[in-house]
């Protein structure tokens, strides 16, 4: 039972972030515990000579109309639940209103329960933002300060007098220390929960990548083998049975081939998951070592390579990345006829590094555009259809994104972006 | 080879071991075969000249196999074999005392060749990757090059290993084909 009932009180945690109408039911619970100890403390008021009894219906009045509006909102709420930052922030000064008119009632700036509306300035700058915030707060001021002015107070307890000159400042003090505090703890928490959940989706996109990548691994390891000995064992029987260059047997080694193509694309991945491990890498240094490696395979290969001076630090799997620009270039190469100029730059702003790759080809097929990120999706003969795949997956990983242009007049544009490693600074190659 | 050579098979898919056998009994080889370790280990007493070793073995892994075969046949040329490689295994398999290393599927001609420390164009192994000489458009073994020239990444994967810098450089030196 006792259970049930903090459960009840609970602050809905997850929400309180982004949900008003999560926060106004949070206030509405909290609201009517507030209500039975407001009608209970009327009892003990009375027996310590706080309240007087002529004043005690006007007392109650105020506890009945809090009541009402609570039952009025709780019935809104299950009606609608669109609630704006300034409607909550009304509803928190309904409480601290009321909250100062039983105080009022009730001894005033010396009633001992005042330091309950330092508990609304916390509850304002934990439920409420920006100016709504601030605009609390000063109410709230407003409301210690007719406490303070206005409180009615007993004759039997003026004896216990702490001089007001001391008392008031203190007050309006303590209030603002709470309202602070609360707006930094509030400020904190959200900053937390951001960073938690930004880890959370990235520690997702890694393990999905992962998975893909032992997928990769565990197939091409389970089918390599027997597709070795279905290889072997072809060879061997065009070789016995005198068949070379029948064109049945021929078909069959180039669909073994073909089978051969896809395990090794895909053995190539560099998903594994051992290989990958995020690290600061200056992708600049990376693409320029693709490119100096495919010249020195091939002087005349045209490629063209360009960065901006300056760091373009990232945090990927270095590997990975490595081989998903060598698709790129390679799938552009392969697209553009033998003369014209591949281009390959790297550019860096404060938030995001661009490769981009260029040919001067016929544009990318509409097929392959509109399926981009799926696997196996190629307009090329004996092509296999993963490298855009690798890449686009490999840059989601990592929080960027693989785009494909067409420039006018021909040439297909295939262009990573990526975002800046956040602590640039903690370079970790040695 | 004029001499009769003699090979040692080490593959957990028999029907895989049974054809690659096939082949080199008709070239006048002495083959045997086994499919793990406690197989491997009850094998009677011979040095090979050579052996193949799949880097999977059901539940064990064929790096074990290497030192193993050493201690029968000191002189033997192992070339591991796999579906799916990496540098870091490749590494671990020199390691061991592995002379080259392959990804499957392979030709016979391709395994002839690792004997013999030549690398074929249609799998260069890593053998050519550090080096870098003849750099094979098979994208995996070109990534590894890139790998293996980056200073960075080198020292990175010694200390995953556990190796010290230079030695890593040594073994991974010792992939180069002797031609």
């Amino acid at each position: 039972m006792r259970i049930r009932l903090f459960a009840l009180l609970d602050p809905p945690l997850s929400q309180l972030g982004d949900s008003n109408a999560a926060k106004l039911a949070w206030v509405v619970r909290l609201r009517w515990i507030a209500l039975c100890a407001q009608g209970l403390s009327i009892l003990p008021a009375l027996r310590f000579g706080l309240l007087e009894r002529p004043r005690v219906p006007l007392f109650l009045g105020v506890v009945a109309a809090l009541a009402l509006l609570n039952a009025l909102t709780w019935a809104r709420l299950r009606r609608e639940s669109d609630v704006s930052q300034p409607e909550l922030g009304a509803q928190l000064f309904a409480d601290i209103a009321a909250l100062s008119a039983l105080l009022g009632l009730s001894g005033g700036a010396w009633n001992p329960l005042v330091p309950l509306l330092f508990f609304h300035a916390g509850l304002g700058a934990l439920l409420l933002e920006g100016r709504v915030s601030l605009g609390f707060f000063w109410s709230l001021v407003a409301c210690l300060a007719f406490v303070q002015a206005f409180g009615h107070v007993p004759p039997g307890l003026v004896e216990t007098r702490v001089s007001p000159a001391v008392l008031f400042p203190a007050q309006f003090l303590v209030a603002g220390v709470f309202w602070l505090f609360t707006t930094w703890l509030s400020h904190t928490l959200a900053a937390l929960q951001a960073h938690v959940h930004a880890r959370r989706q990235e520690q997702g996109r890694i393990d999905r990548l992962r998975a893909v990548g032992a997928l990769a691994a565990g197939l091409s390891h389970e089918f390599a083998t027997p597709l070795n000995t279905a290889m072997l064992k072809l060879e061997r029987l065009a070789r016995k049975l005198d068949l070379a260059g029948d064109p049945a047997l021929e078909e069959m080694s180039e669909a073994l081939g073909r089978c051969e193509d896809v395990l090794r694309q895909m053995a190539g991945s560099q998903l594994r998951p051992d290989a990958l491990r995020l690290e600061v890498e200056d992708v600049g240094d990376l693409v320029e070592k693709v490119c100096a490696g495919l010249r020195s395979e091939d002087p005349s290969v045209p490629l063209r390579f360009r960065r901006e001076r300056g760091a373009a630090l990232v945090q990927v799997p270095a590997v990975a990345f490595t081989q998903a620009v060598l698709n790129l270039v390679d799938n552009a190469l392969e697209e553009s006829s033998p003369e014209a100029p591949v281009d390959v730059e790297v550019r860096s702003t404060p938030e995001r590094v661009s490769v981009e790759i260029r040919d001067r080809g016929p544009g990318w097929p509409e097929l392959v555009r509109t399926h981009l990120g799926e696997p196996f999706v190629t307009t090329r003969p004996g092509g296999v259809g993963l490298g855009l795949y690798f890449a686009y997956t490999l840059a989601e990983t990592i929080g960027g994104t693989l785009e494909l242009d067409s420039v006018e007049g021909g040439g297909a544009i295939a262009r990573l972006v990526l975002p800046v490693a956040r602590s640039a600074g903690a370079e970790t190659r040695a | 080879m004029s001499q009769t050579q003699s090979l040692l098979i080490v593959d957990d898919d028999e029907r895989f071991a049974e054809t690659l056998a096939l082949e080199f009994t008709e070239r006048d080889w002495r083959v045997d075969c086994v499919s793990d370790l406690d197989e491997l280990r009850a094998l009677p007493p011979f040095a090979h000249r050579f052996a193949s070793v799949d880097l999977r073995l059901r539940h064990q892994s064929g790096l074990d196999a290497i030192p193993l075969i050493l201690e029968r046949s000191p002189r033997a040329r192992i070339v591991v074999l796999t579906g799916y490689g990496s540098i870091a295994t490749a590494v671990q398999a020199v390691k061991q005392g592995a002379f080259n290393y392959l990804t499957k599927p392979v030709q016979v001609e391709d395994l002839l060749a690792a004997f013999r420390g030549e690398a074929l164009q249609s799998q260069p192994g890593v053998a050519t990757a550090a080096t870098g000489q003849t750099l094979a458009r098979r994208e995996r073994e070109y990534i590894e090059w890139v790998l293996a020239e980056c200073g960075g990444n080198i020292s990175r994967a010694a200390r995953q290993l556990g190796l010290h810098r230079q030695s890593l450089q040594r073994k991974l030196r010792k992939f180069t084909p002797r031609v």
